[in-house]
């Protein structure tokens, strides 16, 4: 018999994404009682991490959930900004990717519902898909070869085995498949290394459940060309760059300086030199920077457009300099594993302050009085409950109010080689533009691909409404579509996939019922300041006079009840 | 800042005394009820209570074992998340884990059917550095109550843990402290084996520590962070 959930909750929460996990986190560490499910089978909803098999299925289904086909819409201009109403129309005759087995049994368990004067029972539909226009390929061969040929290639290469290079063996559809070790995000991140969520994560001491590495370079592509140079960052990177000449790195070092200057002495920034309302580019120019240093300055480290005006920009720059030289070249930090272990190392929190936990389960109904949801049905369970968080996906589309919704074009590609000399440490480029594309390159070095494979992800604002045509241009100048050569040293593409994943502020998006919270889905940024924001004031608003995420105590600092001495604690 | 997990299954090596210390991740899963945490609070507390409420913000109990006059071991212990108790554990309670002890209750059949469940489930999540599965104990827990007939004959237990890649098996009671120390230094042996093992390779590759950071054999691994 499986164990059933408790009688009542303080909170409720639906969706283990990254928002939802540290709201329900911060609850349960303040002593709150916490139960968080998830209709998926994995944490972290789409701030997910999956195996290569689980991104195939996932792709797969989101095909067939869209009717099999994938076609770009019709050619005409896209709106980038649309409509929830016109966004998500298909979805009604489309099964949605959450449907739970128990919601056949609702009527059952709402007909033993108890109950009071004036309450009311809603069943919980499934809530809206944000993914549209997947469209996965794979560029290996031989992917399911004749068996005789198998045979005969496996006799083959037992005869070879001591000489064959590791490097050398073709990767396939199946030995990808059958790697063990992947990480692949559906929602790629960096880390500043002074960012919001790495303070968050220290302050928190969640951190302790985590680990790091550096992203070793940032990455710049020549304009008007497919060549890629490595953007120096620090003293010494700049003093050995070869593609600046002994002036522009002169300004350049000057440069870095004065944003360190920036550092100590915040105070500079306004009034900057009678610039601040100015564009950068304006500013630049005036102090001598050569169309090179106006593109490296510009693109890759404040990473703002040539007319964003200079105190924005140069507080862009201060965020970058004071997260440099923390761990390594770069001021950004890749989680090892991949990113979806960061919402899973608050559930961990959440888990071990007490919060109950169960994926494969979401709630088929509700019972309300008014505009409070008093309890939650579970299979058939009711659960008092005195707040409910959920996902936007997980919330019903007849609950929500229309909004406006952001298209963000993402793209994941797997390669055996990564976008300039095949180095593993992990790298950032940024495709300047009226809509930037950012691309993180990450590797097995990350341990989140097997030994010899890079991914690579590029994200950007859809201006055409669809990823492909958003992307496939950058992927175009980042691999070797053709199979065979290895032209012009770009990296050849194993396994890629396009897809559109929407995003809508909800803040406000439902006024049906007063304690229900709706959290939003991840928003294109390159670090998390956006969602921690969010859920922080969430929190706020669920208990105004508590402490978010005060520090976890560490093993050591805790007695526990009835012993006398910890001898582990002398010996340490 | 300190992090205890900073060295995680890493060895020590002091030069002079030619003494390691290990610290060892171990797991111990296994069906509600089954005398997990009992079996924790015993092991390291030397304390048994039947009405235990669960310890609120640990993750884990610590042991330190003088293992040999030359080998010191410090056992994490980690209990399941009292909650996370569907089966929905995060993959932070998994990972770097070296050993597991999966637990049922011998006095009732039911705990039983679930064992091999967590030990597939335990086997995808987690393998040892070179891909083998970690070493894993069965413990038939409760075994000052009435045994069920099923587990009457050995024989039985024997075969399972044969066919189903456990290192062994004891019947185990926390309320009366039996086996408890065995079961711990069966799980320790099999594990410090392993270890002791993938530690050499290690060594080749110019490589101190075995946790996550190295599980690939690059050099750059080095630079992990931990904030």
């Amino acid at each position: 018999m499986e164990p059933g959930f408790e009688d009542e909750y303080d909170l409720v929460v639906i969706g283990t994404g990254l928002t939802e996990s540290i709201v329900a986190t911060a609850c349960s560490r303040i002593g709150k009682k916490v139960l968080h499910l998830d209709p998926n089978d994995y944490y972290g909803d789409l701030w997910t991490s999956f195996t290569f098999p689980q991104l195939d299925d996932w792709a797969r289904r989101h095909v067939q959930l869209a009717g099999g086909k994938n076609l770009p819409d019709n050619g005409s201009q896209h709106q980038q900004q649309q409509q929830f109403q016109s966004q998500h129309n298909h979805d009604q005759n489309n099964p949605s990717e959450k449907v739970n087995n128990q919601t056949s049994n609702i009527g059952i368990s709402l007909s033993k519902v108890n109950l009071t004067a004036g309450e009311m029972v809603y069943p919980w539909e499934s809530g809206i898909n944000l993914i549209s226009n997947v469209e996965p390929v794979s560029y290996m061969i031989n992917e399911a070869p004749e068996k005789q040929d198998l045979d005969k290639a496996t006799e083959e290469e037992e005869e070879d085995v001591e000489e064959a290079d590791d490097e050398t063996e073709p990767w396939t559809f199946e030995k990808l498949s059958t790697e063990r070790n992947w990480g692949i995000d559906l929602v790629p991140r960096l880390l500043y290394s002074r960012g919001a969520m790495v303070n968050l994560l220290v302050s928190s001491n969640i951190c302790r459940y985590l680990s790091f590495r550096s992203i070793e370079r940032i990455l710049s592509c020549l304009p008007g060309t497919d060549e890629l140079m490595d953007v120096p960052c620090t003293r010494q990177d700049i003093f050995n760059d070869s593609y600046t000449s002994l002036i522009e790195k002169r300004v350049l070092m000057r440069f870095i300086q004065l944003c360190l200057e920036l550092e100590r002495r915040p105070d500079l920034i306004e009034g900057f030199e009678g610039f601040e309302e100015q564009p950068f580019i304006e500013y630049l120019r005036s102090k001598g920077f050569t169309p090179l240093l106006q593109h490296l300055v510009l693109n890759s480290i404040a990473m703002v457009d040539p007319t964003t005006p200079t105190q924005e920009a140069m507080e862009q720059l201060k965020r970058f300099v004071s997260s440099s030289g923390r761990f390594g070249n770069t001021p950004f930090l890749f989680p090892f594993y991949g990113c979806g272990e960061i919402p899973q190392a608050f559930c961990r929190l959440c888990a071990v302050f007490g919060g109950t936990y169960c994926l494969k389960r979401t709630i088929d109904g509700v019972v309300a009085k008014d505009d409070v949801i008093n309890s939650i049905i579970v299979g058939s369970q009711q659960i008092k409950c005195q707040n409910l968080v959920c996902s936007l996906s997980n919330v019903p589309k007849s609950l929500l109010v229309p909004r406006q919704v952001t298209n963000i074009s993402r793209a994941i590609f797997i390669s055996s080689g990564s976008v300039k000399d095949s180095q593993c440490a992990g790298s950032l480029l940024r495709f300047p533009g009226p809509f930037p594309i950012l691309v993180v390159e990450s590797s097995w070095a990350s341990l989140i691909a097997p030994k010899g494979i890079f991914v690579i992800y590029a994200w950007c604002d859809s201006f055409t409404g669809n990823a492909k045509e958003d992307l496939l241009p950058i992927a175009r100048k980042l691999f070797n579509f053709e199979s065979g050569d290895e032209m012009n040293g770009k990296p050849k593409l194993l396994w890629s996939c396009f897809y559109n994943q929407a995003t809508v502020d909800c803040s406000s998006i439902t006024d049906k019922y007063q304690n229900l919270y709706v959290t939003s889905p991840p928003v294109n940024e390159l670090d998390y300041d956006v969602a921690i924001e969010e859920a922080k004031s969430i929190f706020d608003t669920l208990l105004p006079d508590e402490e978010f995420l005060p520090r976890a105590p560490d093993h050591d600092e805790i007695v526990i009840e009835g012993t006398q001495t910890n001898q582990e604690i002398d010996l340490d | 800042m300190a992090n205890q997990r900073n060295n995680l299954n890493s060895v020590s090596q002091n030069c002079e005394s030619e003494s390691k210390e290990y610290l060892f991740k171990i797991l111990v899963i296994g069906d509600l009820a089954t005398g997990k945490t009992s079996f924790i609070r015993r092991y390291v507390h030397h304390l048994f209570n039947s009405h235990y409420r669960a310890t609120i913000g640990v993750d884990f109990a610590l042991k330190v074992v003088q293992w040999d006059p030359s080998t010191l071991i410090r056992l994490q212990l980690w209990d399941i998340a009292g909650q996370e108790r569907f089966g929905s554990m995060t993959r932070v309670y998994y990972k770097d884990a070296v050993g597991a002890l999966i637990c049922f209750d011998a006095s009732k059949s039911q705990s039983f059917e679930a064992v091999k469940k967590w030990k597939e489930d335990l086997d995808t999540k987690v393998t040892m550095p070179d891909g083998s599965p970690i070493p894993a104990v069965l413990v038939a827990n409760k075994c000052d109550l009435p045994k069920h007939e099923n587990f009457s004959d050995p024989s039985f237990l024997d075969d399972f843990c044969q066919n189903n890649g456990f290192v062994g098996w004891y019947f185990t009671s926390a309320k009366d402290n039996i086996n408890i120390e065995e079961t711990a230094s069966l799980l320790i042996s099999e594990v410090l084996g392993k270890v002791r093992c993938s530690g050499k390779q290690d060594m080749d590759n110019d490589c101190l520590s075995i946790d996550g950071v190295s599980y690939i054999d690059n050099k750059k691994a080095h630079c992990a962070c931990r904030i």
